[in-house]
């Protein structure tokens, strides 16, 4: 049987909490960014915007291993509850992609001095954005409530793999992007320690805000679903 | 699946245009003038340019794919025959990998006709024609896996036409991005570069059709 | 309609899942080789070592990656830069027009797009600067620089 009801404890109880937590930790976040966090000895003050870039662009890696998850979820088990947290990741995670590409591009013009270059790692992210901008046409496009999730959870399969390709795009050839500073392999992060703390407040802050996001939109989904299913009976 | 149900498949295709090559004509023709208008827009000169005129190949036949493979289950719909095929055991597996080896096979006539005609119109120096056939051959069959899985996916969508290309192009950038260098590296005579870039291709391409036979049961409704 | 799990093959399902592992396993042992043969020269930018054995054509458009040489000078009046990059092998004599981007200066790194002149010097049509991935605060008492607002 496919449960379509939302379960209780996610509405009820999880997502007032999540967003609270949400808004609190975002408030640190942007004081410790803004005002705790040092200035960078070469890029100055611009360079904080790291402190939005990153966390978004790792939030959305997070969202798109979520739709992974989700798509094989329902797959596997036909409980639209995976569907609907897949769509609700995708969509977050196109948000926090659009969020990280705009936000890198405005950080890049006065380090780099380009808005836009085609090097490996720009060109890697914008084709993930655009992949799973598709995942939302195409759902957006199918009608019919387990089609379409079967549908998307093709694409969500194989979508996924672009990801770690975004990431390792640097390491793997000549790139202007610079190198992984705190994900990297074989060593310590590369930057102050105030920085890291900075950094790492900002990313549970928009993990938080990931997880709210989610929360609500899975559930709006789910509502939605059990609405259709009844009016078919 | 039997690999043999895939060929019977495929074979069934391949007869079928013989006997009604106006899909085929129309892929080439939509091939050739890609390459001519590419181009007369970009400018002769550049085109020549050994880094260029690859890359307008390889995005003229993935277009001429995109059309081709777009109409190759129309057959099974008018039919109605498709619910039977799918109905045999292992028959989704079959008729994906059947048709992923036709539209290869169209593919690769429409692919000489192109590539002829890009030869001929810009008066390419080839400095290596085996490597640049080799690195043709493995584009050829690496593009069509991704584009029949699209095709197979939105096949009872009114706008698969719109939703395919979208779905497709940003899966088939390294296999695209691949084929253009190893072909570059071929017509500017680096040997190495070439096999290493056919290498990769060849790799992708294994990757994405483990990929696809694995997801095509569930895909195809 | 509920879609049904896979349709059970008959026979060799194992073989099946063999084959494809298989394959996998060949794909990316083909993709490991590949990878170490084409080298980190892949897509972006060549070194100026790279450039020079490959021989680029004047008039060629390409990427040249590297650090700056001290020596950087910039001419407001003309607006000529010029600049040399390096990889600690091969240098090149860099001319660019307009002003550098705040963050081009000596000892960092730096992408430039443009073309060779038949004497080897490159001429460039867009200068970027390239930043490590190291974030450190200012030295006490050095205040960060003023052109990055």
């Amino acid at each position: 049987m496919i449960t379509t009801a939302p379960p209780r404890a996610l509405t009820v109880r999880i997502r007032p909490v999540l967003g609270l937590a949400s808004v609190a930790a975002a408030t640190i976040a942007t004081a410790m960014a803004l005002l705790w966090a040092p200035p960078d000895a070469v890029q100055g003050e611009v360079q904080r915007i790291m402190y939005v870039h990153v966390p978004a662009a790792w939030t959305a890696y997070l969202a798109f291993v979520v739709v992974f998850l989700g798509s094989v979820g329902w797959l596997w088990s036909r409980r639209l509850a995976f569907d609907a947290v897949a769509v609700a990741s995708a969509e977050v995670g196109v948000l926090f992609t659009g969020l990280a590409l705009v936000a890198g591009s405005i950080w890049a013009k006065p380090t780099w001095g380009v808005w836009w270059t085609w090097e490996p790692r720009l060109i890697t992210t914008a084709i993930m954005f655009v992949m799973y901008v598709g995942y939302l046409l195409l759902r957006g496009l199918s009608p019919g409530i387990e089609q379409r999730a079967t549908r998307s959870a093709v694409i969500g399969i194989v979508a996924v793999l672009n990801v770690p390709v975004v990431h390792l795009s640097v390491t793997w050839m000549n790139a202007l992007h610079q190198l992984p500073t705190v994900l990297r392999p074989g060593g310590s992060p590369a930057l102050d320690e105030r920085m890291l703390a900075t950094l790492l407040v900002g990313v549970l802050a928009f993990t938080l805000i990931y997880l709210w996001m989610v929360a609500k939109r899975a559930t709006l989904e789910l509502a939605r679903s059990a609405r259709v299913m009844e009016g078919l009976r | 699946m039997s690999a043999r149900r895939a060929w019977l498949v495929a074979a069934r295709e391949l007869r079928a245009d013989l006997r009604q090559p106006d899909g085929v004509v129309a892929a080439a023709t939509f091939m050739a003038a890609l390459i001519l208008l590419q181009s007369i827009v970009v400018g002769p000169q550049v085109a020549r340019e050994s880094g260029v005129a690859p890359a307008l190949y390889w995005i003229a036949l993935l277009f001429a794919a995109l059309v081709t493979a777009l109409r190759s289950f129309d057959r099974e719909l008018e039919d109605d025959a498709l619910d039977a095929v799918l109905a045999l055991p292992g028959g989704r597996d079959a008729l994906y990998a059947g048709k992923v080896l036709a539209l290869a096979g169209t593919l690769a006539l429409v692919g000489l006709v192109g590539g002829l005609l890009a030869i001929a119109f810009l008066d390419l120096a080839i400095a290596l024609p085996g490597h640049l056939g080799l690195a043709t051959a493995l584009g050829i069959v690496a593009l069509p896996g991704i584009v029949v899985l699209d095709v197979a996916l939105t096949l009872r969508l009114r706008a698969r036409a719109a939703l395919v290309p979208v779905l497709a192009l940003p899966v088939l950038v390294p296999q695209l991005v691949a084929a253009t260098s190893a072909s570059a590296a071929a017509l500017a005579g680096d040997a190495s570069a070439s096999l290493a870039w056919s290498a990769l291709l060849l790799a992708i391409a294994l990757v994405y059709a483990v990929l696809g036979l694995t997801i095509v049961p569930t895909a195809i409704e | 309609m509920s879609v049904a799990r896979p349709a059970g093959y008959a026979g060799g399902a194992g073989e099946r899942r063999l084959l494809m592992l298989t394959a996998l396993a060949v794909a990316i042992g083909i993709g490991y080789f590949a990878f170490q043969e084409l080298g980190p020269s892949a897509v972006y930018y060549l070194t100026p070592t790279e450039a020079k054995e490959r021989q680029i054509a004047p008039g060629t458009t390409v990427r040249l990656g590297g650090q700056v040489e001290p020596g950087l000078t910039y001419d407001e009046a003309t607006r000529d830069l010029r600049f040399i990059i390096t990889d600690g092998v091969t240098r090149v004599f860099v001319l660019g027009r307009g002003a550098p981007p705040a963050l081009l200066r000596e000892g960092a790194g730096a992408v430039v797009e443009g073309v060779f002149l038949n004497d080897g010097t490159f001429r460039a049509s867009q200068v970027i600067a390239k930043h490590d991935e190291v974030y450190a605060p200012p030295s006490p008492g050095v205040t960060p620089p003023h052109r990055t607002p």
